[in-house]
């Protein structure tokens, strides 16, 4: 058993129905020790002095038919140290629930709301959870993987695990018995961006490809043929490949978020029209004309906010 | 609605309101019930206040005790989506649920109520402003036609007689084009002249507000109550208020006319033509000289209305941006918001010189004339599944055709209103504009309704709006 100091998001997608974790750590390979999930049950992290078994057994009450915070209760009193243990979680229908136990090592604490519970121990302070928190909530019109991506980033930023850092993981499960997104970084510098990146690849690369695995339900089939082709293709050659090894200079320049790649050949093409215009004023010679914006001052010394 | 009570510009109605023969009660229920009876089809309206019915008792008491305040005093109004109201939630035509916007009082509608209007409910736009065909919205004149836009829900609920004027907002035509698809009167008054405090942003050197109503001297009415200083709105000018409605009916002997022939006239489909010829022959009547002008450097307005527009909605839209919110927006929307990305420092900056341009041309041109004289819109009101037209035998985007004349007062800043001059073989509305100097709105009142006078388009009522009054 390791104490694992750590900090993570364990939500529930109101559109979708999926569930996912994400979790940051200074201690290596994380992805594998933290995260439990269940399609359509809920989705579980078990942290500081881990103890996997509570996992397990809040998964198992939730199936059968426990709220989150009775199957949390219930967990708890089968282990004789619950002091010294973490947990957050959410059911499958976005209730959430946590436990911070009063052994594990401050800065530590949770917080949960509609959808999601966000949860760390030996934090940089407590205004690590509150940055994540407040980063899921503003997120609501992004897919799931992309609001845990953020949360973490946002907790990462916030000063994250006061040892530094060392792995980090992100898993989303849908409907099917194993997940359809799970993502880990097992050992690295900077483990967030990091994993930031590998999401960037495999947005392109791994999501067709799992979209075309067999279904519980239904005909297992083949995978699609341009998925096939996709694949057959050196990584370096594939799409998204661009990414892998940097920031992407257009979408940088512009400042699109990353999630705009894929649309970015669709916006240009909209954009063309209005380039065509833009490109006649580059034409002429301006040098002497003074643009109609003024700057004034004494703006601040004026102007009563509107209510 | 008793003695069609529902077919009145609020002069009248303000008449008898102050006669004591009109109660507001009476005037705000007859509304009520008619938006209750036809806007299930029109979907002018996104919500109606409660508290219309109270605030119209109240205008009632205190007119009964000290006469009216203002000629607005317990006529209903509808507002634009995008001006924020204390008493009714504000959408801004957006469904993204986790946007929330002020709860306090725009500028605008805090001037009306103090003036005694009564805030009758929300009307429906494009999504923040964008856009100009306002769906679900539908046109009175025919219900499988676009009410244009952004100010769609103003445009029609005016136009089908459900309540007498409406607010707009305008940062490329959002108040003329659905005026002039709808026939009715829209006012875009000089940037600057209402303050827009309180209505959620579009595009800043470039959003002006104003109203949509049945005649020319309602606009005068509407004008005066919103006209003046809005300390939150940095653009607001301090220019002096005159009285609008003072020289409606003063002759337009000897004042000159400009008629720009690049730009306003390429590309106008004949009907359109053929009214607003129609409309310039009536002002050389009245004594007024005529002169063709060009204004060479409007060939670079397109290039520079989006730079201008399609940057400055991205920046406000940025936390939307980054919050990824804009995923939630409609296509169209979406597309424009990421797409102002493109538009560089240096390309924005050279709009604003390429503006600098277009407004000294226009200065030189109404150094020498009163007012310019254009269409509004090349085209009528086009079929909602209808994305090209061919105006005078060239394709073009409806969304393209929509704008092209109306966007020059916007980059210039320039008073212009629209008003109907005529309907085309569909019996659609056609629709003239006047632009004049700076704050010389009271020069483009009277020539509208000089004109409105002689010919009284108005009073034609769309053939859905007539039929259903039992």
């Amino acid at each position: 058993m390791s104490e694992l100091n750590t900090f993570s998001i364990a939500a529930h997608c109101s559109r979708t129905g999926q569930l996912g974790v994400a979790v940051a750590s200074a201690v290596p390979a994380v992805g594998g020790l933290c995260p439990y999930l269940r399609a359509g049950i809920g989705a579980v992290t078990t942290q500081s002095w881990v103890n996997p078994y509570l996992a397990a057994r809040i998964l198992d009450g939730l199936a059968g038919g426990q709220g989150p915070d009775a199957a949390l209760a219930a967990a708890l009193a089968t282990d004789d140290r619950s002091d010294l243990r973490q947990l957050g979680l959410v059911d499958g229908q976005g209730r959430a629930a946590a436990w911070t136990g009063i052994g594990c090592t401050a800065a530590a604490g949770h917080r949960t709301g509609p959808g999601y519970a966000v949860q760390g121990n030996m934090l940089a302070g407590p205004g690590v959870l509150d940055a994540m928190a407040l980063c899921f909530e503003g997120s609501a019109g992004c897919d799931l993987e992309e609001r845990l991506m953020r949360t973490l980033e946002a907790g990462d930023a916030a000063g994250g695990d006061k040892r530094g850092k060392q792995a980090a993981a992100l898993t989303v499960i849908a409907g099917e018995d194993y997940p359809c997104l799970d993502l880990r970084v097992d050992e690295h510098a900077e483990p967030v961006a990091e994993l930031r990146r590998i999401l960037g690849i495999a947005r392109h690369q791994l999501a067709p490809f799992v979209a075309g695995m067999p279904r519980k339900v239904g005909p297992a089939g083949a995978l699609p043929e341009e998925v096939s082709a996709m694949l057959l293709r050196p990584p370096g050659e594939r799409p998204g490949a661009a990414q892998a090894d940097g920031p992407d200079p257009r979408l940088d320049l512009v400042g699109l978020p990353p999630e705009a790649a894929e649309r970015m050949a669709h916006l240009q093409r909209q954009f063309a029209p209005v380039l065509a215009e833009i490109r006649a004023l580059r034409d002429l010679d301006l040098a002497q004309v003074h643009p109609p914006i003024l700057f004034d001052p004494s703006l601040p010394y004026r102007r009563v906010p509107h209510a | 609605m008793r003695d069609a009570l529902w077919q009145l510009p609020i002069t009248e109605l303000a008449r008898r309101i102050a006669a004591r023969e009109l109660s507001s009660v009476e005037l705000v229920g007859a509304t009520l019930d008619r938006i209750g009876r036809l806007d299930g089809d029109l979907q002018s309206f996104v919500c109606l206040s409660a508290a219309a019915l109270d605030a119209a008792r109240a205008a009632d008491a205190e007119i009964a005790r000290t006469g009216p305040r203002s000629p607005l005093h317990g006529i209903p109004i509808g507002i634009k989506d995008n001006y924020t109201t204390a008493d009714l939630p504000t959408r801004a035509g957006t469904a993204v649920e986790g946007l929330t916007f002020s709860q306090a009082d725009s500028h605008a509608v805090a001037r009306l109520r103090a003036a005694g209007a009564v805030i009758l409910g929300k009307t429906r736009m494009h999504e923040f402003a964008w856009g100009m065909v306002t769906p679900p919205t539908r046109n009175p004149w025919d219900r499988d036609r676009v009410p244009g836009g952004s100010s769609g829900g103003s445009g029609a609920a005016v136009a089908a007689r459900l309540c007498p004027a409406a607010l707009g907002s305008d940062t490329g035509g959002s108040i003329r084009i659905p005026a002039a698809l709808c026939g009715i009167v829209g006012l875009k008054p000089t940037f600057g002249r209402i303050g827009r405090s309180g209505i959620v942003p579009h595009s800043w050197s470039l959003d002006h507000a104003g109203p949509l109503t049945l005649t020319v001297a309602d606009a005068a009415l509407l004008l005066q109550i919103l006209a003046g200083p809005d300390p939150a709105d940095p653009a607001s000018a301090a220019a002096p208020v005159p009285d609008y409605a003072a020289g409606l009916g003063e002759t337009l002997r000897g004042l000159r006319v400009a008629v720009i022939r690049n730009h306003f006239f390429d590309a106008v489909d004949d009907a359109v033509a053929g009214a607003v010829e129609g409309a310039i022959r009536f002002f050389a009547g009245q004594g007024c000289s005529v002169r063709d002008v060009a204004v060479p450097s409007l060939r670079y307005g397109l290039g520079a209305i989006y730079a201008i527009e399609l940057a400055s909605s991205t920046a406000y839209h940025d936390r939307n941006l980054a919050q990824g919110h804009v995923a939630g927006f409609a296509a169209d929307v979406r597309d424009l918001v990421e797409m102002g990305r493109f538009v560089t420092g240096p390309d924005y900056l050279r709009a604003e010189q390429a503006r600098a341009l277009i407004m000294a041309e226009m200065a030189a041109v109404l150094a020498e004339a009163d007012v310019i004289v254009t269409p509004t819109a090349p085209l009528t009101a086009w079929r909602a599944d209808e994305s090209t037209v061919t105006i005078a035998g060239r394709p073009e985007s409806v969304l393209a055709a929509s704008w092209r004349l109306t966007y020059p007062f916007n980059l210039t800043g320039l008073p212009a209103i629209a008003l109907p001059c005529g309907f085309d073989r569909r019996s659609l509305p056609i629709s003239l504009q006047i632009a004049a100097r700076p704050f010389a709105e009271a020069m483009l009142l009277r020539f509208a309704h000089q004109y409105e006078q002689a010919h009284a388009w108005w009073r034609r009522v769309p053939p859905g709006a007539a039929a259903s009054e039992p």
